[in-house]
């Protein structure tokens, strides 16, 4: 058994391999930042895209394993062996081993400190985890047959460069994602994975793998080189059926869900956030209240309830809350998105129209700026010698007429008949 | 020379060179998305990381034991091995970036192999591996906060990482070949 494992070296090369694989899995989680704290959906799909690097790392590994036993003539020696292939493809399994345990023990570790901070788990979504793997092991397959067929001193390389230009192709579409593991930069709110296309891409993964293991195979298996090379077609050919589906039919992972769940906090007005990233619910409800005071005093009606902006649901007699960058993850509450949220105050059909309504969403500015001026909200941006600057510092009682009128034509989707309170 | 360069297997990269500073060339232009990253990473700072990683593999010494019987001085082969793939590196470059400004991408790509011989010396053959992080990190910084390459002392960069970690690299592979 122990002679099964004589690829792997001794103990500090084991820990060594563990170590560098290790560490480039804590490296995308580290660019991450915080965003994957605030949602369990997104800690999952930063969990499995540790492949991003763990992948190329693997694939060197790959190469420099089999480019050693290559040139070593390791090859002709287990070819006479009864069990030779075993341990001729036994570092391939190993090394595929080594970086699923990998990914898993991150994915672990996010997901176990995204739930401890309060997210709510998506457990359905973990089917995922045992399709993006197929990824690795196509990764792993091609550093394999890389290190088998190349000059020693190049085959690393190239291995690495190779399967990180796969993932580089795959995020920018030039092949349908078939590498791509994870890595989502938006909070995925309402959204899910569309397992259809995972198991697309996986299939796809399962077939070059398997390409590239009959390839390795016939390193030891004496067979005609016709017959190997057909073989080895073939089973790249079971790759285009899936390949082209992922063509022809779209090939993004997520799609919203179709009821998302929502968790409200607070009465008048009530904030409603996706069950996916309740983390700043508690601070968004009391700054919606804090700042709705000043509307209130002037006998603005607001809603009843603001919802959270969310792909594929409307909730079109509500106020909408969008979040920019990372906010709707984030612990804190930026302010600025408060204001904006409150002149906002009806999802109106106008405002997601390919077509931009640019004379509204100025009116709706200039509200949202209001809003934050009289809450002491710093960073407004606004000049005070600009005509917006000067229009702010005025008495409350010379704006209240425009704010009534512009939050009314707001609340009716009347676009319209908004105009900015000063000449432009 | 040429049983040299081909000793040092310079021969293979720099055709290499030559065939990576060609796709460079006809991309030059592109801004691709990386995984992870955010916003586009332009060429000019996608390059200098990919020839670091594809070109700077003849900095490891394959027949440490033959170089104790050479009647040279020890730090002769060394230095070839640098200044070749020093070659290499800025010939890919060159080619690549030869119809917009070539000079800061030459030198971005000597400052990465130079910090390359460091990462051979350490790790031999995982070199590659630290480059691949290394270079991730370099891709996610600079495409946050893009340098401005006309401004850039890029120069005085790589000739003092050039000076610095070639030293260390020759002296070492000197010593260790005694």
């Amino acid at each position: 058994m122990t002679s099964l494992f004589l690829w792997a070296g001794g103990g500090s090369a084991r820990l060594a391999r563990w170590l560098l694989t290790l560490a480039a899995g804590c490296l995308v989680l580290g660019l991450g930042g915080a965003t994957w704290m605030g949602s369990w959906k997104v800690a999952l799909d930063w969990g499995t895209g540790t492949l991003i690097l763990v992948g190329p790392v693997c694939a060197g590994i790959c190469a420099l394993t089999y480019s050693t036993m290559s040139s070593r003539r390791w090859d002709l020696l287990v070819a006479g062996m009864r069990r030779g292939y075993v341990a001729w493809l036994g570092p391939m399994l190993g090394v595929w081993v080594l970086g699923l345990a990998v990914m898993l023990a991150c994915t672990g570790v996010v997901l176990a400190t995204a739930s401890a901070l309060g997210a709510n788990a998506s457990p359905t979504m973990l089917w995922a985890v045992p399709l993006v793997s197929m990824t690795l092991a196509a990764q792993v397959g091609i550093g394999a047959v890389v290190g088998a067929s190349l000059p020693r001193a190049f085959s690393v390389p190239l291995a690495v460069v190779t399967t990180f230009l796969l993932e580089t192709l795959s995020v920018s579409g030039t092949i349908p994602g078939i590498f791509r593991t994870g890595g989502v930069t938006g909070p995925l709110a309402g959204e899910t994975y569309d397992f259809s296309v995972l198991r697309l891409q996986a299939l796809v993964c399962i077939a070059t793998a398997a390409a590239c293991a009959l390839s390795l195979a016939f390193h030891i298996v004496l067979v005609r080189s016709s017959v190997a090379l057909f073989a080895v077609l073939g089973a790249l050919a079971l790759a285009i059926p899936p390949w082209w589906a992922l063509e022809s039919t779209g090939h993004d992972r997520y799609i919203p869900e179709p009821s998302p769940r929502l968790v409200c906090k607070g009465n008048a007005p009530r904030v409603c956030l996706s069950a996916d990233t309740v983390r700043p619910l508690d601070g968004l409800s009391r700054e919606m209240n804090r700042q709705a005071e000043p509307l209130l005093e002037l006998g603005i009606e607001i809603p009843d309830r603001f919802v959270q902006s969310l792909p594929g649901a409307r909730h079109e007699s509500d106020g909408l809350v969008i979040f920019v960058d990372a906010g709707a993850t984030a612990a804190t509450i930026d302010p600025r998105t408060v204001s904006l949220a409150l002149a906002t105050p009806r999802a109106c059909p106008q405002f997601f129209s390919k077509r931009a309504p640019v004379r509204a969403l100025r009116s709706r500015g200039v509200l949202a700026d209001w809003i934050a001026t009289e809450n002491n909200v710093p960073g407004i941006g606004v000049s005070k010698t600009s005509r917006e600057g000067r229009w702010l510092n005025r008495p409350v009682s010379e704006q209240a007429a425009w704010l009534s009128s512009t939050y009314a034509a707001l609340s009716d989707c009347r676009l319209n008949d908004l105009t900015v309170p000063f000449r432009r | 020379m040429r049983t040299v360069a081909r000793g040092l297997e310079l021969d293979v990269a720099l055709l290499l060179a030559v065939l990576l500073g060609g796709i460079g060339f006809l991309l030059w232009g592109e801004e691709p998305m990386l995984p992870l990253i955010r916003l586009p990473v332009p060429m000019p700072t996608l390059f200098p990381a990919l020839v670091c990683l594809t070109l700077t593999w003849t900095l490891r010494e394959r027949w440490s034991q033959q170089m104790s019987t050479i009647v040279r001085h020890p730090g002769v082969v060394p230095s070839a091995r640098f200044i070749g793939t020093q070659t290499t590196c800025a010939v890919a470059a060159a080619i690549a970036g030869s119809a917009a400004h070539p000079g800061p991408v030459i030198c971005l790509s000597s400052v990465g192999a130079s910090l390359a011989a460091l990462f051979t010396l350490v790790l031999g053959r995982s070199a590659v591996f630290a480059l691949l992080i290394l270079s991730y990190l370099w891709l996610s910084l600079a495409a946050h906060h893009p340098l401005n390459f006309a401004e850039t002392h890029s120069g005085w960069l790589a000739a003092v990482s050039g000076v610095l970690c070639g030293g260390i690299y020759v002296r070492t592979e000197a010593r260790r070949s005694r």
